[in-house]
């Protein structure tokens, strides 16, 4: 009995020890390449041009100094068919195996998003390193320009690229767009994806990001692009207006308010006759910031002014927008799935001419703005 | 056969434990309802209702007595034992798809490079050993199982609320209504199934109760998986359906900060433990019936190592791939398990009221 207690215990002390050496499959970071930021382009022959900008854990033991991020960045760049062939592929310039964990973003070039990214976005989807929250982006010329440009604002382009993103909610000019929503709006019968527009402006002949405008995307081919103007009106009808600055001419003289806060809606409505009308009901909560030259003028007067101009602003705002989409015949705003939830009877009746519908809706905007503060003064300075 | 006593609470816990276990393969049933599944789920939790009150009603008839016991008395030695057979044969497919599962789960989402039979030996390592230990201490832990689960799902629902849109899951039931009820007719099963429970509630200190925890574990258990799938789909809407396990997509959204991304392994592990418990619990039951067919007191401890290689060996060669597994399950199974689940109790309970008809 003694000793087939002696013989359990030791089988299994060999078993943890066993255990203790670590897992099967263990990638240690110094094996690793982190890629930070993918970039694929329209190559010849159908096939695709992959660049990954990667950084990785130094491993040079020699070298005690402290090394730069910009030194570690590297840039592997492969044509072919697939993803993950061109990825095994990198294995032939790089000891260390490519992990795609913290990959920031996914940059689209012009043309290949103009062929259709569905195919490859699969990758992206399937294999169990890539993460959801990878922004989608849509690059002006090509993704290899913008992954190989090393600029002075960001050490990890790909990291600055993020960074950029995230900051755009300041002033809600540029959609910010991860693969979840991506793929959500492209597993839709109706909704049409949108991406971030991302280019290099080289003013004072250094390169600089500047994101900017909304890539739209019918299925998975890019259609066209928003403007500024018109990617805030698209953010205003999708309640994703929370920060922002408005500009707008009151009395011929520039006023600068502050968005403080807006609430939006979008709500369908599918009459006998199968004519839609969208209405987009909004209310927008604004602070003076910066007015010149209103002399004379009482705050209540003035406020009042505001809130029109602005609401107008808004409104021309949403209409272009929507007017634009309907040229394209796609549907950013989801208005088919909101028709399809409110009329589930009519909808079967009506999915197939959906385009057809979609382009001939008449949106309606109500805009109700509300002047909230005045900042530290009351009245317009000197 | 000597029986292990175990408390209420703990079948209570060991019913809730069992059906969130599932909650790594429910795209069978995404797969077929899309948006509407929570709908096929309740509609499945149902029929599991009716199912379970066929099973209470044989067990109160012969109270104390495990499924095996009851069919020797019901169908004679020799039928009993061959009908036993098969339910223990049942138990060993169960157990070893759910093994399956977890071979294919492990190594998707935490090991992608072991080789599944790695995953699955070592697996059956501490399965088999539970086993050993005896009924009593797998089912002791239910409890600590089930509200790690509750707490998880808690905290990742609050974590992913920001993903969450509810209109998701609108348009409500626009999915054909035989879809629904394909669903649905998987769903009572796969999750809810409750021929294992009877192989384990004769067990309970206080036999006056298994009816009503029964019940009441089988509706908790019911209403936590609603709330998965509930959330699941708010997050996913119908692309649920393309994912292999869509409970552990949610689960990897929810990062609270970009320290805390890589959290997905935590959530893995609760996963992992629950299917622990499960396998570890069929295994048992397995091994008890084994042992009261044979009219042994109880089990040799090498049975628990026999039945852990075997479980091993059907489960690295049962499915070729993922998807095949998924059709097999929504195809398939569901009729296997119908018949162990519904009409083989369904015809024990006619023959329990044509012998009481014949006596009176």
């Amino acid at each position: 009995m003694k000793r087939k207690k002696y013989i359990g215990v030791f089988l299994a002390a060999v078993l943890i020890l066993c255990s203790c050496t670590g897992c099967w499959g263990s990638k240690e970071l110094t094996d690793m390449v982190q890629v930070i930021g993918t970039g694929l382009d329209n190559a010849e022959n159908g096939q695709t041009k992959l660049t990954v900008q990667a950084g990785s854990a130094s491993t040079s033991k020699s070298d005690n100094k402290k090394k730069s991020a910009e030194s570690q960045i590297i840039l592997y760049q492969k044509t072919g068919n697939g993803i993950f062939d061109m990825v095994r592929d990198i294995t032939h310039e790089s000891n260390r195996r490519l992990f795609i964990g913290h990959n920031q973003c996914i940059v689209f070039g012009k043309e290949d998003a103009q062929k259709g990214v569905k195919n490859q976005l699969d990758f992206f989807l399937r294999d169990s390193e890539a993460r959801m929250d990878v922004n989608i982006l849509v690059s002006d010329s090509t993704a290899e320009e913008i992954l190989s440009t090393q600029t002075e604002d960001y050490d990890m382009p790909a990291v600055g690229i993020k960074q950029l993103l995230e900051m755009q909610q300041a002033n809600a000019e540029s959609v910010s767009t991860d693969l979840m929503d991506f793929s959500l709006a492209l597993a839709s019968e109706t909704t049409c994806p949108v991406a971030s527009m991302i280019h290099l402006s080289k003013s004072n002949g250094k390169p600089r990001f500047v994101v900017s405008g909304t890539a739209v995307f019918k299925k998975d081919k890019l259609v066209g692009t928003l403007d500024e103007e018109k990617t805030r009106g698209y953010l205003w009808a999708m309640n994703k207006v929370k920060n922002g600055v408005v500009n707008i001419q009151s009395h011929s003289q520039p006023v600068c308010l502050e968005i403080l806060g807006s609430r939006a809606a979008i709500k369908p409505v599918l009459q006998a006759n199968h004519h839609l009308t969208v209405h987009f009901p909004i209310s927008v909560k604004l602070g003076i910031r910066e007015i010149k030259n209103q002399d004379g003028i009482s705050y209540d007067e003035l406020s009042k002014q505001l809130e029109q101009d602005v609401s107008h602003l808004i409104q021309k705002k949403i209409s272009d927008c929507f007017h634009e989409t309907q040229l394209y015949g796609t549907d950013i705003y989801g208005v088919g799935k909101l028709v399809e939830e409110k009329y589930p009877q009519d909808w079967d009746n009506i999915k197939d001419k959906w385009d057809t519908l979609y382009r001939n809706s008449i949106p309606e905007v109500s805009v109700e703005v509300k002047v909230k503060d005045s900042g530290e003064i009351s009245k317009t300075y000197g | 056969m000597k029986k292990t006593k175990i408390s209420s609470s703990q079948l209570f816990y060991t019913i809730i434990c069992y059906i969130q276990s599932f909650s790594i393969v429910m795209n069978f049933s995404f797969g077929i309802s899309g948006r509407d599944t929570w709908f096929a789920l309740l509609l499945g939790s149902g029929i599991a209702f009716l199912s379970l009150r066929i099973n209470i009603a044989i067990m109160q008839h012969f109270p104390g007595k495990t499924l095996v016991e009851i069919n020797s008395i019901l169908y004679g030695r020799k039928v009993g034992k061959i009908l036993s057979l098969f339910y223990l044969l049942y138990f060993l497919f169960l157990s070893s798809v759910n093994l399956h599962d977890i071979g294919d789960f492990v190594g998707l989402s935490i090991l992608p490079e072991t080789p599944t039979v790695v995953i699955l030996v070592s697996f059956m390592i501490v399965c088999g050993w539970a086993v050993m230990k005896g009924l009593r201490v797998i089912v002791r832990y239910s409890a600590a199982f089930s509200w790690i689960t509750f707490i998880a799902f808690i905290v990742t629902t609050i974590l992913v609320s920001s993903k969450v849109n509810w209109h998701n899951l609108l348009p409500v039931l626009t999915t054909a209504p035989k879809s629904i009820l394909q669903s649905a007719w998987i769903t009572s099963f796969i999750p809810l199934s409750s021929a294992v429970l009877q192989m384990v509630a004769p067990n309970v200190c206080k036999p006056n109760e298994i009816s009503k925890i029964l019940t009441k574990g089988l509706w908790t258990g019911s209403l936590f998986m609603i709330a998965v799938i509930i959330r699941d789909t708010a997050v996913w809407g119908n692309m649920a359906k393309s994912f292999v396990v869509p409970a552990y997509e949610t689960l990897r959204l929810s990062g609270f900060s970009e320290v805390f991304q890589g959290m997905d392994v935590v959530y893995a592990v609760i996963l992992i433990t629950l299917e622990f418990f499960k396998i570890a619990l069929l295994e048992s039951v397995l091994l008890s019936g084994f042992s009261q067919l044979t009219n042994q007191k109880s089990h040799p401890k090498i049975m628990a190592v026999i039945v852990s290689v075997l479980m091993a060996l059907i489960a690295s060669q049962i499915f070729p791939s993922i998807p095949r597994h998924i059709v097999f399950a929504q195809k398939t199974e569901p009729f296997i398990l119908s018949i162990f689940e519904f009409f083989l109790p369904c015809i024990s309970l006619l023959r329990i009221k044509w012998t009481c008809r014949s006596r009176s």
